[in-house]
C-alpha cells in the first residue's frame, strides 16, 4: 500500500556527495534504505531546498548526527506527497508552495522587466510619432517677434560661413519678385544674397530669405528664380523653419510641451544648427503646393520652376553632392516634380516679369 | 545513455591542463578552443549543440545549441573520437590561472550545477544544459548571475576556475558563508541563497560587498579563491597602458585603489 520513492541520503558516515537510497512511509515514520542498511526516522524536519527550492529535504537527528534524505525528481516527490502521514502534510505542502512562489516571482520579475523595456521603447516610439504634431502645436505658441529673433541668430550663423549682402541689383531683383509673391506677409520680410557659387537658397524663421549667388547665375529667367523664391516664401509663411527647429529639440520638445512654454529658451541653442536641418517630406509637399498657389496669385509663370528644379537636381548629381536643401534628399524628387507638373498644368495666363535679367546676372559676375 | 569511461591525468600546478586517455571508439567533448594537443588517431569533429543527443531531432539540437549561446559558449562543441587501435590521449588546457577539478557525476547523483564558462571537457554523453537561478536576490547579487550551467550524466567532467579550487563537503544543515563570486559549483541538494552582510558599516567599508552567498548542506560545493574578474581588475589597476598606475612592489600601500589614490600618477 505504501509507495517507495527514490532520493539521496546524506549523513554521518556516508560519503560527502551522499548516496542514492529509497524511502517509504510507515505510519508516521520514514523508513530509508540504502546499500542494505535501513534507517527509521521520526520527528522529521521538512525543508524546501536546492537551486529553485524544488527539492524536499527530510532531516532527522540521531545520536550520530543529522541525516538528510533529499528527494528531487518530480515523480518521486509526487509519491512522497501521496502517502505522507497527516502531521507532515502541512509542512510538505508548504515546501511545494515555496517552490511555486519562487517560480512565480521569477516569472513576474522577468515579465516586469520585459514590460519596463517595452514601455521605454514605446515612449521613444510615441515621442517620434508625436514630434510632428507637437512641433506644429508648439510653433503656434512661439511669437512672431521671437521667431524673427531666431531668424537673426540663424542669419548670424550663416554670415559666419559666407559673406551675405543686403544691397545691390541682385538683392533688389530678389526683393521685387519676392514681394510680388506676398499678398499679406506675416513678417517684415528681408532679402539677402549670399556670395557663394552654390545653387542654393534657404528661408530662416521670421521672414528672412537668403539666395546664393550661384542660383541666380544659373537661373535663365526671373521666372526660374521666382519658382525657388515661392517655395522659400511658402516655407516661411507656413513656419516650417520654426517647426524644424522645434523638432530638432527632440526630447526636450516634449518636456517643453509638458511645461507649457519654455520652448523659446531651447530654441536659441538649436538655431545654430539650422542650416543642417531638413524639412520633412510633408512640409516640402506643402511648400510646393503653396508655392504654385502663390505663383498663380502673382500671375507668374510656374513652369520655369520645374525646369529650375530639374536643373538644380542635375547639377547636384553632377557634383556628386547632396541636392540643395530645398530639394532635400527626398527620394521622391521625381514624384514631387510630377505632382508639380500636374499643379502647374491649369494655370491662368501668366504675365512675364519685367526685369533686365541680364543686368542682374552681370552684377553678380566675378 | 552509456557514458564513455575516461582515464585522465592533470598536469601543472597553477596553469593546468588535463590529459584524457581515450580507449578505441571512446570520445570526449570539449569547449571549442579548449584543446591543447591530441595524439595521432584522434579525430576531431565539430557538432552542433553539446553532442549528447546523438539521435535527437534537429530541433532538440537547435534547442541545445541555443541554450549554449545563452550561457555564453559557442554554438558548437568539439567531439574528440579515438579512431585508432590503441589508447590515445587528448589534452585540454585551462584558459587562465586556476585549477582543474575532475568531477565524477555518477558519484554526485548525475547532476552538477556550476557557474557558466567553467566547463572544460567531459566524457561524451555528458549533457551541458543551463539552469536558471530563479531566486531573484541570488541572481542579482549572488555573483553568478541568473544563468548557471548544468552538467548531466554519469561520466567524468572537468571544471575549471580561478586561483585555488577547494572542494567542501557540507553536512546536513551545515552552513558556509562565501564571498559572492567564489562559488564555482555545487550539488543540486545544496541550497544557494544570499544574505545581507548585516551592518551598513561592514557593507560599505568591509570590502566584501553587500551580500554573502550562503551555502547550506548537505552536499558538495566547490569554491574558487580568485575569480577571474577580480584578477583582471587588479591587473587593469596595475597596468599603466589601461589607465592604471604602475605601483612599486615594495611600496607600503603598494596595491589596489588606495595605492592609486596616494601615488599621484
Amino acid at each position: 500500500m505504501s509507495q517507495v520513492f527514490d532520493g539521496r541520503l546524506f549523513g554521518p558516515g556516508l560519503p560527502g556527495p551522499g548516496q542514492p537510497g529509497t524511502a517509504e512511509w510507515h505510519g508516521s515514520a520514514l523508513c530509508v534504505r540504502h546499500a542494505g542498511a535501513e534507517h527509521v526516522a521520526e520527528r522529521l524536519e521538512i525543508d524546501a531546498r536546492g537551486l529553485d527550492a524544488d527539492q524536499i529535504q527530510l532531516s532527522w537527528t540521531t545520536a550520530e548526527g543529522v541525516f538528510t534524505f533529499s528527494v528531487h525528481a518530480p515523480g518521486e516527490i509526487d509519491r512522497l506527497l501521496q502517502a505522507a502521514p497527516v502531521p507532515y502534510r502541512e509542512p510538505l505542502n508548504e515546501t511545494r508552495k515555496a517552490h511555486s512562489r519562487l517560480v512565480r516571482r521569477f516569472r513576474w520579475a522577468w515579465l516586469g522587466f520585459g514590460i519596463a523595456i517595452g514601455m521605454a521603447l514605446g515612449m521613444v516610439a510615441l515621442g517620434f510619432a508625436l514630434l510632428e504634431p507637437l512641433s506644429a502645436r508648439l510653433s503656434q505658441s512661439v511669437s512672431r517677434e521671437h521667431e524673427s529673433q531666431l531668424g537673426e541668430l540663424v542669419l548670424a550663423q550663416a554670415r559666419a560661413a559666407v559673406p551675405i549682402t543686403e544691397q545691390g541689383p541682385a538683392v533688389q531683383a530678389v526683393e521685387s519678385i519676392g514681394e510680388r509673391l506676398l499678398q499679406t506677409p506675416s513678417y517684415r520680410y528681408r532679402w539677402f544674397v549670399a556670395d557663394s557659387p552654390e545653387l542654393n537658397a534657404f528661408a530662416a524663421p521670421g521672414g528672412i530669405v537668403v539666395v546664393h549667388a550661384g542660383l541666380i547665375r544659373a537661373a535663365e529667367s526671373p521666372e526660374e528664380l521666382a519658382g525657388v523664391l515661392a517655395h522659400e516664401v511658402a516655407h516661411s509663411e507656413l513656419r516650417h523653419g520654426l517647426r524644424a527647429l522645434l523638432k530638432s529639440m527632440g526630447l526636450s520638445l516634449i518636456v517643453a510641451a509638458l511645461l507649457r512654454g519654455g520652448a523659446e529658451e531651447y530654441l536659441a541653442s538649436s538655431a545654430a544648427k539650422y542650416t543642417e536641418l531638413k524639412f520633412s517630406r510633408d512640409n516640402e509637399r506643402e511648400a510646393d503646393r503653396e508655392a504654385v498657389a502663390r505663383l498663380a496669385a502673382a500671375r507668374i509663370d510656374a513652369r520655369p520652376m520645374l525646369s529650375m528644379f530639374e536643373k538644380l537636381a542635375a547639377s547636384a548629381a553632377e557634383q556628386g553632392g547632396d541636392p540643395p536643401e530645398f530639394l532635400s534628399t527626398h527620394p521622391d524628387l521625381e514624384e514631387r516634380i510630377a505632382s508639380l507638373k500636374a499643379l502647374t498644368a491649369t494655370q491662368p495666363s501668366p504675365l512675364p516679369i519685367a526685369m533686365d535679367w541680364q543686368a542682374v546676372q552681370r552684377s553678380l559676375a566675378r | 545513455m552509456a557514458m564513455d569511461v575516461v582515464d585522465y591525468e592533470i598536469f601543472g600546478s597553477d596553469m593546468q591542463y588535463v590529459e584524457v586517455e581515450l580507449d578505441p571508439g571512446e570520445a570526449a567533448v570539449g569547449e571549442a578552443g579548449g584543446m591543447m594537443y591530441m595524439q595521432d588517431g584522434i579525430q576531431m569533429d565539430t557538432v552542433f549543440g553539446d553532442g549528447s543527443q546523438q539521435q535527437g531531432g534537429f530541433f532538440s539540437k537547435l534547442l541545445g545549441a541555443g541554450k549554449r549561446l545563452v550561457t555564453g559558449e559557442g554554438l558548437f562543441t568539439t567531439v574528440f573520437h579515438n579512431e585508432g587501435n590503441g589508447k590515445r590521449r587528448v589534452a585540454f588546457a585551462a584558459p587562465y590561472p586556476g585549477k582543474i577539478i575532475p568531477v565524477n557525476l555518477a558519484e554526485l547523483g548525475g547532476t552538477l550545477i556550476c557557474q557558466k564558462d567553467s566547463f572544460l571537457c567531459a566524457a561524451k554523453g555528458v549533457s551541458l544544459g543551463i539552469a536558471f537561478q530563479k531566486r531573484l536576490g541570488v541572481g542579482l547579487f549572488g555573483g553568478e548571475g541568473f544563468i548557471m550551467q548544468k552538467l548531466d550524466g554519469d561520466g567524468m567532467a572537468f571544471v575549471h576556475a580561478g586561483g585555488t579550487l577547494v572542494e567542501k563537503t557540507l553536512r546536513p544543515g551545515e552552513v558556509l558563508r562565501v564571498d559572492t563570486g567564489c562559488v564555482v559549483a555545487f550539488q543540486p541538494s545544496v541550497d544557494f541563497d544570499i544574505q545581507f552582510v548585516g551592518k551598513i558599516k561592514s557593507a560599505l567599508f568591509g570590502g566584501e560587498g553587500f551580500f554573502y552567498a550562503v551555502l547550506q548542506g548537505p552536499g558538495q560545493v566547490w569554491l574558487q579563491s580568485l575569480p577571474l574578474s577580480r584578477l583582471a581588475n587588479r591587473i587593469v589597476l596595475a597596468a599603466p597602458a589601461a589607465g592604471g598606475s604602475s605601483v612599486g612592489q615594495g611600496s607600503l600601500l603598494g596595491a589596489g585603489v588606495l595605492g592609486g589614490i596616494l601615488s599621484d600618477e
